[in-house]
């Protein structure tokens, strides 16, 4: 037998094991150092009650574990969800002293400063985010979502077709 | 003795015979060919862990019949799931002590709100169904298996083996479905437009295929799909989806003349492939072929009216013409079939920016995005 092809079998099982990514930006990659403590989650149901379970138990894990930033990133995005903007703000400022080249915490930061209306910073820090790492579906939205709100539809259709092509190509 | 006025004995021989033929063809109409994505006939379905709106969670051993599982996706803002829902109440109240099981995926969105789960069980109670409703949320599952339409069924025998799929819920596919049921749980003979349904590939084609879709998904091995899709083919040279997949390969890699001829051996194998003929047709419009492209989608469309492909593709065609007012009904008719399809989405934003309509073309972009991150 084709010793190539043996390889190949073997390699093409082990591919099966690529975990299910989340629309949380995921770490790794061209970030350095970053050593997600637990497995990927995708964001929970919208359920008010079921968001404040999950806000609460994030929140007992960081007092846990406080040096992952990981998890601070996760309660961030959580308030986001919540729209507790200041509290966000809070957690991903927290993840980014743990972690200064965070690219998913960056972006968290950046979806923070545009909800509350700051677009110019939000535009820097989210094209910051994609400088780290320029594959994440979310943060080509969100820094989409930015241009649109500034009435720049050329920049903001270039971001949005460009998460469309990450997508595609399996970035998540 | 008078004679009594009657019609010439011609005319309603004629009349009689028209009214046959119509018949036959709608009786033997070409099984729709495009109804899940990722599956067909011959596949094994996989397997799934979903919450029941108690939030308790299911797999598919635990809900899977004996001997015949249906799965139903559907939506409770889709006109047909009610009906196909009641149907399979019917069908499960008569067969469920023979070995069938009926498990309904609510894939009505990507995020369950409480309202969302409300409406499930307010349908539920009025539709006083007893099999297990699971809600595919993120529609992780929905996406797995290729769902294009919604409702969908898909029917796996006790080794999840799928042995009938049926996109929508048309008149006559759902009784010709209803007695497929039938014929295999009372052990009757099926009828022949059922026996021609779907072809069953070769147990090591489908592994082949199997070894490609998976080097797709990993990312890092998706190059080596194009081997593994080429050798099941070559295992079994009836096998259909490979070409599709390898068309689509090509496509994504830029290489429309090598896209373009696999969806022709497909079509060659195939010929009412309506996922090789809208894929086809998209290559056409592409070239800058936009009245040979739609007239071949319209074909698409009469073979399989749930095939949303065919209707976001002629939206770009009718919008390239100028035609907004019909390329803005086939995308609404795309929505009807599957409201949680991005590319429907994609194709809107595409078409706008062809007509140089760029606020709209962004919105449509954005919205694709928003359904792809479970924003919306």
């Amino acid at each position: 037998m084709n010793i190539r092809f043996v390889i190949l079998v073997l390699l093409a099982s082990l591919s099966l094991s690529v975990p299910v990514a989340s629309a949380i930006p995921a770490e790794g990659g061209k970030a350095q150092g970053e050593q997600p403590s637990g497995p990927q989650e995708t964001p929970p149901a919208a359920a008010k009650s079921s968001l404040d379970d999950d806000i609460r138990a994030l929140r007992e894990q960081i007092t846990a574990a406080p040096a992952d930033s990981i998890l601070r990133i996760r309660l961030g995005y959580l308030l986001v969800k919540k729209n507790s903007l200041d509290e966000a703000q809070l957690s991903f400022a927290e993840a980014l002293k743990l972690n200064p080249r965070s690219h998913s915490a960056q972006t968290g930061e950046g979806i923070v400063l545009a909800g509350k209306g700051n677009l110019k910073e939000a535009e820097e820090m989210l094209k910051a985010a994609l400088v780290m790492n320029p594959d994440p579906v979310r943060t080509h939205y969100e820094l989409g979502m930015v241009y649109e709100k500034l009435g720049d539809l050329e920049n903001a259709l270039k971001e949005y077709k460009a998460g469309l092509r990450k997508h595609e190509q399996g970035r998540k | 003795m008078k004679s009594s006025p009657r019609y010439p004995t011609m005319k309603k021989t004629l009349l009689l015979a028209a009214l046959c033929a119509a018949c036959g063809l709608l009786m033997n109409a070409a099984p729709a060919e495009a109804t899940l994505q990722q599956l067909q006939i011959g596949m094994t379905v996989p397997d799934f862990s979903l919450k029941q709106t108690s939030g308790e969670p299911k797999t598919l051993a635990e809900t899977g019949g004996a001997k015949m599982t249906a799965i139903l996706f559907w939506s409770t803002s889709e006109r047909n799931s009610e009906k196909a829902l009641a149907r399979f109440q019917k069908l499960y109240q008569k067969y469920r002590n023979q070995g069938f099981a009926v498990v309904a995926v609510n894939a009505g969105g990507q995020n369950t709100s409480a309202a969302a789960l409300q409406k499930i069980s307010a349908t539920a109670e009025r539709l006083g169904l007893t099999f297990p409703l699971l809600v595919d949320t993120g529609l992780t599952y929905f996406h797995d298996v290729g769902v294009i339409a919604l409702p969908t069924t898909i029917l796996a025998d006790k080794d999840r083996t799928i042995t009938y799929e049926l996109s929508g819920y048309p008149l006559i596919g759902s009784e010709e479905m209803a007695d497929y049921i039938a014929a295999v749980l009372e052990n009757k003979p099926q009828s022949a437009a059922v026996v021609k349904k779907g072809y069953y590939p070769g147990k090591q084609a489908l592994r082949l295929y199997d070894m490609g879709k998976n080097s797709l998904k990993s990312g890092r091995m998706a190059d080596g799909a194009e081997m593994w899709f080429k050798k099941a083919v070559e295992a079994d040279a009836r096998f259909v989806m490979p070409h599709i997949s390898l068309g689509k390969f090509y496509l994504e890699r830029g290489n429309e003349e090598l896209a373009k001829l696999q969806f022709q051996e497909a079509l060659a194998k195939e010929p009412n492939n309506v996922t090789a003929m809208c894929e086809s047709a998209l290559l056409l419009i592409n070239s800058g072929k936009v009245a040979e492209g739609e007239a071949l989608l319209t074909q698409a469309r009469s073979t399989d009216e749930f095939y949303t492909p065919c209707y976001y593709y002629g939206g770009l065609a009718y919008g390239k013409q100028g035609n907004l007012a019909d390329a803005a009904r086939m995308f609404d008719e795309a929505e009807k079939i599957n409201p949680m399809d991005y590319n429907i989405q994609i194709y809107k934003g595409r078409m706008f920016s062809e007509v140089k309509n760029q606020s709209k073309a962004v919105e449509a972009y954005r919205k694709a995005l928003e359904m792809m991150l479970s924003l919306d």
